[in-house]
């Protein structure tokens, strides 16, 4: 059994295992969107491996951080719009 | 002491680290990602590591190397890459000898709705999965091209998801030849495959087929898949669409290493047209992890000296080379695919860009003065290669800091 850790989505909190990607968070929590497009559009992950920048998402108050390239930590607050 | 920087710890970086420093190089290595083994050694944790990729990784752990993982080399000066932290901060790594060894990302060609929430890359949707991604039940549609998909259908399945279909574009004619080619130069990635099969059958296996469009709402719904006379409509709950592999070339294209259909150019010893840099992998060419691996030892070996050593590992890149043009081949993608995009095809996703402004346009660079296409966060990372396929575009220029930096730590670090 993996040790788990406590994060919050868009202020609710979530139970999740240790090494799990922030972006796997999101998805967890039932968001489909982690940003809205320049046009107004939902998106999401698309590359999963940080290049395509899609999954970008507020972290610890620090914008635009690429969600699938960073670990969940305890505490952590992420945001997605 | 030769100093030795080696820029991606995937198992071409890896092997290059571990040959370095066993010839006494300096060795320092980075990697964006939170932890070594790169795309298709990405684990979630020790346990959950892949059975080839453990002895790399036990051996990496006990070499006597800098680390700086979650860093993103940003700039690549004469003898000094600029490197950008996790938290933000800029630090220069001064070099010797550099070896480039970023791999390779998914080929994205853009279809109508490919924007839509849960359509991913196959291979990002592998990387989710390994992330943790749950999906048990979920209806996944597996399309593109490569043998990848087959990979990814077989995880996703094994994981618990329900395969409706595997998209494949080439024909089965080809990939039947691909099967036979593999047995003759390669036989143990036959295995792998029947192991992969074993998960995912019996899910529909389309050939000559790709996608038509994806609806949705919030998230994609249903996928329309066609061989360009018949349309297969499929209810889905996730997409995961990829065509082949690219080279991830910025960096080597901005240290001014040459360049050839859309890989760096290296000599024997994996050294590029730029004195002190070398690449090694998937940058140099699609040709998969056992290429990568003997790049990467040689590329260590050379830039650390050793090119006795190094030339030693020449007679097994022959076999390994030969393999790579045989599946480059198989997987040549066809003319048709350069339809799938409509007017309204958004194929700049970072700034919204749809075909219909863009198709017109001369080239890369008039692209970016009449509609910012490729100058948004990915700096034309997925688009560029899209347009290249669609419109034989070329992107030549690449410019400091190939990742989105703060201006404020690109001041405070002159």
């Amino acid at each position: 059994m993996r040790e788990e850790i406590e994060v919050s989505v868009n202020g609710r909190l979530f139970v999740v295992p240790v090494g799990t990607t922030v972006a796997v968070a999101v998805l967890l929590a039932g968001e489909t969107a982690f940003r809205t497009s320049i046009t107004g559009q939902p998106r999401s992950s698309l590359c999963g491996i940080g290049i395509c920048f899609e999954c970008r998402v507020t972290i610890d108050h620090h914008p635009h951080q690429r969600a699938c390239h960073r670990l969940c930590q305890p505490g952590m607050e992420i945001l997605t719009r | 002491m030769t100093k030795v920087v080696v820029v991606g710890a995937g198992p071409a970086g890896i092997a290059a680290v571990w040959r370095a420093a066993q010839s006494q190089a300096q060795v320092t290595l980075i990697d964006p990602h939170p932890r070594p083994g790169g795309q298709i050694w990405l684990h979630a944790d020790e346990a959950a590591a892949p059975k080839e990729a453990k002895p790399w990784l036990d051996k990496l752990d006990r070499l006597p190397v800098t680390r700086h993982f979650g860093s993103t080399v940003i700039d690549i000066l004469p003898s000094v890459v600029r490197m950008q932290s996790e938290s933000g901060g800029l630090e220069y790594v001064e070099f010797d000898k550099l070896i480039l060894a970023p791999g390779a990302q998914e080929l994205f060609l853009p279809f109508p709705g490919w924007t839509l929430p849960y359509i991913m890359g196959a291979g990002g949707a592998l990387a989710l999965l390994r992330g943790g991604m749950p999906v048990k039940g979920l209806r996944i549609a597996v399309a593109g091209s490569g043998p990848l998909l087959f990979a990814v259908a077989g995880k996703l399945a094994q994981a618990g998801a329900r395969i409706i279909a595997i998209s494949e574009q080439t024909s089965r004619r080809r990939l039947l030849g691909f099967g036979v080619g593999t047995l003759m130069h390669n036989p143990g990635k036959i295995l792998e495959g029947i192991r992969h099969a074993r998960h995912y059958l019996p899910s529909p296996f389309y050939t000559n087929t790709w996608i038509k469009e994806a609806r949705g709402d919030s998230r994609v719904r249903e996928v329309t898949l066609t061989n360009g006379k018949r349309l297969h409509r499929l209810k889905c709950d996730l997409v995961a669409c990829g065509f082949g592999l690219v080279s991830s070339g910025a960096l080597a294209v901005l240290a001014g290493c040459d360049q050839q259909s859309g890989s760096t150019v290296v000599d024997r010893f994996q050294q590029t047209s730029v004195k002190n840099i070398f690449c090694a992998g998937e940058i140099t060419g699609i040709g998969g992890v056992d290429l990568s691996v003997i790049e990467g030892e040689i590329a260590g070996l050379a830039a650390a000296g050793n090119e006795s050593e190094a030339s030693r590992c020449f007679p097994k890149l022959e076999k390994q080379r030969k393999f790579a043009r045989w599946l480059n081949k198989s997987f040549a993608l066809k003319a048709q695919l350069k339809d799938m995009p409509d007017e309204d095809t958004i194929i700049c996703r970072c700034e919204d860009i749809t075909y219909g402004q863009l198709k017109n346009l001369a080239d890369q660079c008039s692209a970016k003065l009449y509609t910012r296409c490729g100058m948004g966060p990915c700096q034309g990372r997925i688009c560029s290669n899209a347009l290249k396929f669609l419109l034989g575009w070329d992107l030549n220029t690449v410019r400091p800091p190939v990742f989105p930096a703060k201006i404020g730590d690109l001041i405070s670090t002159p």
